[in-house]
């Protein structure tokens, strides 16, 4: 949730550029300035972070093992490069998140439908989801395995349990405040239901399915690594666990970062996606989007 | 049989059905063919919802309406809405808005016909920006154009001028009254101005507590001069009875 609210900042910020010309070298200019201003931040951190570490090295203020380098990480990622474990680990866990997130936003984005469109299902399946949706997902996760073993298959499924809640809520949520008039006027042009529902109510939603999406990303990501922690024998996650056992923080810091690398690229991706899908949001001059 | 009929219409919205509450209490009129015509009115005094029951949006409790000799029982293609906010679906741009009715009723020259009303209301050239890049007098435009696309027999106008400034809606009246030479369309068109309703019309009523008060021809030639003594004449006779409420209450 936290990552996501500065991604969703960021959509805002792209989706305000506004076309005029007089206004666009001061924002042109202002754009530059904290395009730089944010990768000072990322090098400063970790520049900071190697000062940090080497001034430990060097008087030893507590045992160095514990906090490395960015140098020392890196070599460290070397080394996992080299004997191809990286690539196998990120597939693993790229491959299930995607599988995970993907299953998860389908059966979220239809069951959200139906529940928006049938008073009586919404009736019957909402207080269910009222008591299950507060349980952390991870632990279900325990459960899972017991049901479906230390497989793909509890991995998996617990990841798109944790993308399906928020994917549905938000999807109900989009259906159920489509403009009255929009329906309206796509009645009086002749509309049947089926083309209302289509072209007017699923056009509109889509917007806040996207919402729901990027808020499940970031739940996604925390249930793989759980799950990866728990019972498996590869991946970024069991990264992390195995290499506790060794006292291997270098390999813990790599994995974390690649975690976060990873989160990154996913939600740029759907980024882009809404960039595309949504170029109608772009186009309006003051408030663009409102979320 | 009239173009449009309106017979003894009631409709209220309060569900305990208690009498003397209704928002359309007992309405009449007919509308000819062709004819424009316009209904005045406070805020609140129903008009809105008349247009609603004409477009066939919600049904009324007693009475019928009939365009064309049939009743009218749910919207269709026949009624064609222009609404007040203009509705115009965002994530289609302009071309698509238009070309929608046409579309969705399966004519092969959906996009020929939404150019041609585009041309028609000066919007040449914008076919492919999307609504929220465009200015409220272009939307409504576009509004326009679109409703017309389904080649409606009766056009319904929902205080189409209200969200413009003075001077677009000054155009767009002119605007408005060009098309409908154009077409030859039968325009029902709601307002709350009286220089709007006498500029316009070729018949104008006067809706006041859900009761019609006046029911008016104005016989001018067009275009209308607004300040000629004609146009003072019906203008004066449309402010008596929106404001002089007590008087004629008691009549």
């Amino acid at each position: 949730m936290v990552f996501n609210r500065t991604a969703i900042e960021e959509t805002n910020k792209k989706f305000q550029q506004k076309p005029e010309k007089s206004v666009t070298i001061s924002q042109h200019k202002k754009k530059n300035h904290s395009r730089s201003a944010q990768s000072v931040s990322l090098i400063g951190f970790f520049v900071i972070w190697q000062v940090f570490s080497s001034l430990n090295a060097y008087f030893d203020w507590f045992n160095p093992q514990f906090f490395p380098s960015p140098l020392i990480v890196c070599r460290t990622t070397w080394g996992y490069i080299q004997d191809g474990t990286l690539i196998s680990s990120i597939s693993a866990s790229v491959i299930r998140v995607l599988s995970g997130f993907v299953l998860g936003t389908i059966v979220g984005v239809f069951l959200g439908i139906i529940m928006a469109r049938s008073k009586m299902l919404n009736d019957l399946i909402n207080p269910v989801l009222n008591m299950l949706g507060p349980i952390p997902v991870y632990a279900f996760l325990p459960i899972f395995m017991i049901w479906f073993g230390i497989s793909e298959v509890s991995k998996i499924t617990l990841i798109a349990y944790a993308t399906f809640l928020p994917v549905l809520t938000y999807t109900m949520d989009g259906i159920k405040n489509v403009n009255p008039t929009w329906i309206r006027s796509a009645m009086s042009l002749g509309a049947n239901e089926w083309q209302i529902f289509n072209k007017v109510i699923l056009r509109a939603a889509l917007p806040n399915v996207f919402i729901g999406m990027r808020i499940s990303l970031a739940l996604a990501f925390g249930a793989l690594i759980v799950a990866e922690m728990m019972g498996s024998s590869e991946g970024l996650g069991f990264i992390i666990v195995n290499a506790r056992n060794w006292f291997k923080l270098d390999d813990m810091f790599m994995s974390c970062i690649l975690i976060g690398l990873l989160y990154t690229l996913f939600n740029y991706i759907l980024i882009l996606f809404e960039k595309i899908l949504f170029r109608w949001k772009k186009d309006g001059l003051q408030s663009a989007i409102e979320r | 049989m009239a173009f449009v009929e309106v017979n003894s219409l009631f409709k209220s919205y309060d569900d305990s059905g208690f009498q003397g509450k209704y928002v359309l209490n007992d309405i009449n009129f007919k509308v000819e063919e062709n004819e424009f015509f316009c209904v005045i009115g406070h805020s609140g005094c129903g008009k809105s919802t008349l247009l609603n029951l004409l477009a066939g949006f919600i049904k009324p409790d007693k009475g019928e309406i009939y365009v064309n000799g049939k009743l009218v029982k749910k919207p269709s293609s026949q009624q064609g809405v222009v609404f007040q906010d203009h509705a115009l679906f965002p994530w289609y741009n302009v071309i698509e808005n238009v070309a929608f009715g046409p579309k969705i009723a399966g004519k092969k020259d959906a996009y020929d016909i939404a150019l041609r009303l585009i041309k028609m209301v000066g919007l040449e050239g914008y076919e492919k920006k999307f609504p929220n890049s465009l200015s409220g007098g272009m939307a409504q435009r576009v509004g326009i154009a679109r409703a017309l696309a389904s080649n409606p027999e009766l056009l319904l106008m929902d205080e189409p001028l209200g969200a413009l400034d003075a001077m677009t809606r000054e155009k767009m009246r002119m605007e408005i009254l060009k098309i409908w030479k154009q077409t030859k369309k039968t325009v029902v068109f709601i307002t709350h101005s009286i220089a709007e309703a006498v500029y316009l019309a070729d018949r104008v009523i006067v809706l006041k507590d859900g009761k019609i008060f006046l029911n008016q021809k104005i016989e001018m030639e067009r275009p209308r001069q607004i300040h000629s003594d004609q146009f003072l004449k019906y203008t004066k006779m449309l402010e008596k009875v929106l404001f002089d409420s007590e008087k004629l209450i008691v009549e």
